[in-house]
């Protein structure tokens, strides 16, 4: 593995980022960014655009409130109705009110956060990931699930790691691809 | 969060955003970071603020409590007196035609009562 989960003690990094640590905040980002975000796409049916903007308005929301806290738990379920909230006003902001009114009454679950959701957002990203090409899934794999870092993966394809790099950004579209594909068929 | 959904939500994110750390979405932690600075800064200036104010406002009442001090003595000799002392003529103007009571006390003293009050 490439970095541990959480180098710093929640209490140590959430001090830090109500002062407006930039370390801090890059290590809060790479330990709980991807799951908020992970959410947030979950609850947006793949709606990657909406997801992203909930993302930004998170972290600022986040920056505006954020106290030292040495609950793990607590923090996880602050997290949480931080980023609800801010994707149904991100949903506000960008539906007029009719059309919110016809999206409820189609489906009143539209923007809730579900482990239902979630856990098909994951399914569906293993699934786009078996399909990939073998070469590429095995990159991917390599680099995220093993922890392999770009230069050794390089060393082992025997291309030059700026090549690896372009080969992981290609198989991550492809990736992508298929898990719009999948998104927009299941809704 | 466990590791093993901890490297799928990396995945994810990097499927959808590039490079999670140095990518577009690491301006959102540095946008972040920049705006709990400034909330940081407006705070202790408003505490510093209201502090100052805090001061000035005791400073202020300090001085003028001794002004309030003479006010009160120099308004003293305004006051109505608690007796006031009449003649003969003018006891008994008041007292013509008026039930009297005469009481006498323990020690002999008289005590008088006006009965129409």
């Amino acid at each position: 593995m490439e970095q541990e989960l959480s180098q710093l003690p929640l209490r140590v990094l959430t001090a830090a980022m109500a002062r407006g640590d930039d370390a801090a905040w890059t290590e809060f980002h790479r330990v709980h960014g991807p799951e908020i975000f992970r959410r947030l796409l979950a609850a947006t049916r793949g709606d990657h655009d909406l997801a992203s903007e909930a993302l930004q308005q998170s972290y600022l929301r986040l920056a505006r409130h954020v106290r030292e806290c040495d609950s793990e738990a607590m923090f996880a379920g602050w997290l949480r109705v931080v980023a609800r909230s801010t994707l149904h006003d991100c949903w506000r902001r960008r539906r007029s009110f009719w059309q919110m009114l016809q999206r409820s009454h189609a489906d009143p679950t539209a923007t809730d956060f579900s482990a239902a959701k979630e856990h098909r957002l994951l399914e569906q990203l293993d699934t786009a990931l078996a399909t990939l090409e073998p070469d590429d899934r095995a990159l991917l794999e390599a680099k995220y699930f093993s922890g392999t870092d770009v230069r050794t993966l390089a060393e082992k394809l025997m291309i030059s790691p700026k090549a690896a790099e372009s080969r992981l950004t290609r198989a991550r579209a492809e990736l992508r691809r298929r898990m719009i594909a999948a998104l927009s068929h299941h809704e | 969060m466990n590791r093993k959904e901890h490297e799928r939500e990396k995945l994810l994110a990097e499927t959808f955003h590039g490079e999670w750390l140095e990518g577009p979405a690491a301006t959102f932690a540095q946008q972040a970071a920049r705006l709990a600075r400034q909330r940081r800064r407006q705070r202790r200036a408003f505490l510093t603020f209201a502090m100052a104010a805090g001061a000035a406002a005791a400073l202020l009442v300090s001085l003028r409590h001794p002004l309030a001090r003479t006010e009160t003595t120099t308004s003293t000799p305004h006051s109505t007196p608690a007796y006031e002392i009449i003649s003969d003529e003018e006891l008994l103007a008041q007292l013509h035609d008026r039930p009297l009571l005469v009481m006498r006390g323990e020690n002999g003293a008289k005590e008088f009562v006006l009965l129409d009050r």
